[in-house]
């Protein structure tokens, strides 16, 4: 079985937990919430950079996703759209922090442990990758996560962000250019 | 990867109390569909409560038939963006919903234009002044029912992006609206359809907005009480 075929299956699985969860079968909840906790606090965690707001946020993002249940459509993907939920609960901590004028991001040396994308470990250790992942904007780091760590495809990074496929394309290729751009000065003596 | 984290009793709590059975959402354009019976219903009570434009025969089937026709069908098109808008992943995005906008806006001017080519309709002494605020009430109170309908499915959702879903369901709403009382009013000068007609859209797009970034503003300052809660 490659790749395709075990990432095709677990988008079935999802989606017939969630269409089970829709039911009302809270044992289903509990399995999406096993499946996909983990990723998703990891997508938070890239975002937020800071481990404890990202669990926060996990929450926020599973009571919307319990909230909202009836909008998932079976035909489309289950981690598209609870990565959707989880970007904006993102957006809007964001806006809640600047009103009030409080943004807590971690010093470099006290990141939570994030994911980063594999292709990017050829250039610089895990650790240079992780920092060199915080110096691109939030709307890149997204795109990188998502597609490159999460393995959503294009046109799934496209509906978490409500753009097109094509833009998720080139902001993820761009950010990739710019990561190895940041690990290359790091690596220059 | 982080490993599964482990579910937080008030999550559990909060699903375990309200553990309904739930029916998926009809698509975006199924569920503004629903407009397919306001539509008419506007129609009909336009022509019954006022006389018809008397420059209807000028004006031939194509615009005056087709012009309501067109703006209500690109109306319907900005209600189903809007309601995209309100499902989680399904939102055709910011750049989508501005272009779409401006389309509907062009759209709204050149149809303006080609009904003044063809008919000069009824002379009016000032028509930036004359029947403008009549026409501004009417268009909007007509917009409104239909905002209303849209704002219940929008809400019945989970707009992630509600000012934009409810700005795009204000002007779409509104160019509705305008498209029916095409059939209604006779003043084709530009700076009155523009000034007057146009205001009543973009009234329309505001109170669409305005509601979209109140529900914003309520959904924020509940997740902060919530993860205040949380967090002592």
């Amino acid at each position: 079985m490659d790749g395709e075929d075990v990432r095709g299956d677990t988008r079935q699985a999802l989606s017939a937990l969630m269409v089970a969860y829709q039911g009302g079968d809270e044992m289903a909840f509990e399995r999406l919430f096993e499946e996909l906790s983990g990723p998703v606090t990891a997508f938070l965690r890239s975002l937020t950079r800071n481990a404890a707001r990202a669990d926060d946020l996990l929450q926020e993002t599973f009571f919307h996703v319990h909230r909202a249940r009836q909008t998932y459509d079976p035909s489309r993907s289950a981690k598209a759209w609870v990565y959707a939920i989880a970007h904006n609960v993102f957006l809007m901590s964001c806006r809640s922090e600047r009103r009030r004028g409080r943004h807590e991001e971690l010093a470099d040396d006290e990141l939570p442990d994030v994911p980063v994308p594999a292709e990017a470990e050829a250039y610089a250790t895990k650790d240079a990758v992780r920092k060199a992942l915080g110096r691109l904007s939030v709307d890149r780091r997204e795109a990188v996560i998502l597609h490159h760590v999460q393995g959503l495809s294009f046109q799934e990074v496209g509906a978490v962000l409500g753009i097109t496929t094509m833009a998720a394309k080139l902001r993820s290729h761009r950010a990739m250019g710019e990561l190895r751009e940041i690990l290359k000065e790091g690596a220059t003596p | 990867m982080n490993g599964p984290a482990p579910l937080p009793p008030e999550l559990r709590q909060l699903v375990r109390s309200d553990l309904r059975p739930v029916r998926p959402l009809a698509a975006p354009a199924r569920r503004a569909a629903v407009l397919l019976v306001w539509a008419p219903v506007a129609v009909t009570l336009v022509l019954a409560t006022g006389p018809a434009r008397p420059d209807a025969a000028e004006l031939g089937w194509l615009l005056s038939w087709g012009v309501v026709l067109a703006e209500l069908v690109a109306g319907a098109g900005l209600v189903t963006l809007a309601l995209g808008e309100a499902v989680p992943g399904r939102g055709a995005g910011r750049q989508a919903g501005l272009i779409a906008l401006a389309g509907a806006a062009t759209l709204f001017v050149v149809l303006a234009v080609l009904v003044r080519g063809a008919s000069a309709g009824v002379p009016v002494p000032n028509p930036l002044l004359t029947h403008g605020p009549a026409c501004l009430t009417l268009s909007g109170l007509i917009g409104l029912t239909a905002l209303a309908v849209v704002a219940v499915l929008i809400f019945r959702s989970n707009p992630l992006r509600a000012s934009l879903a409810g700005l795009l369901a204000g002007a779409g709403t509104g160019l509705m609206a305008v498209g029916v009382y095409h059939l209604d009013c006779p003043v084709t000068h530009l700076a009155h359809v523009l000034v007057w007609h146009g205001g009543a859209i973009a009234l329309l797009a505001l109170l669409g907005l305005g509601f979209g970034l109140g529900q914003e503003f309520i959904e924020r300052r509940r997740m902060e009480a919530r993860l205040a809660a949380r967090n002592t």
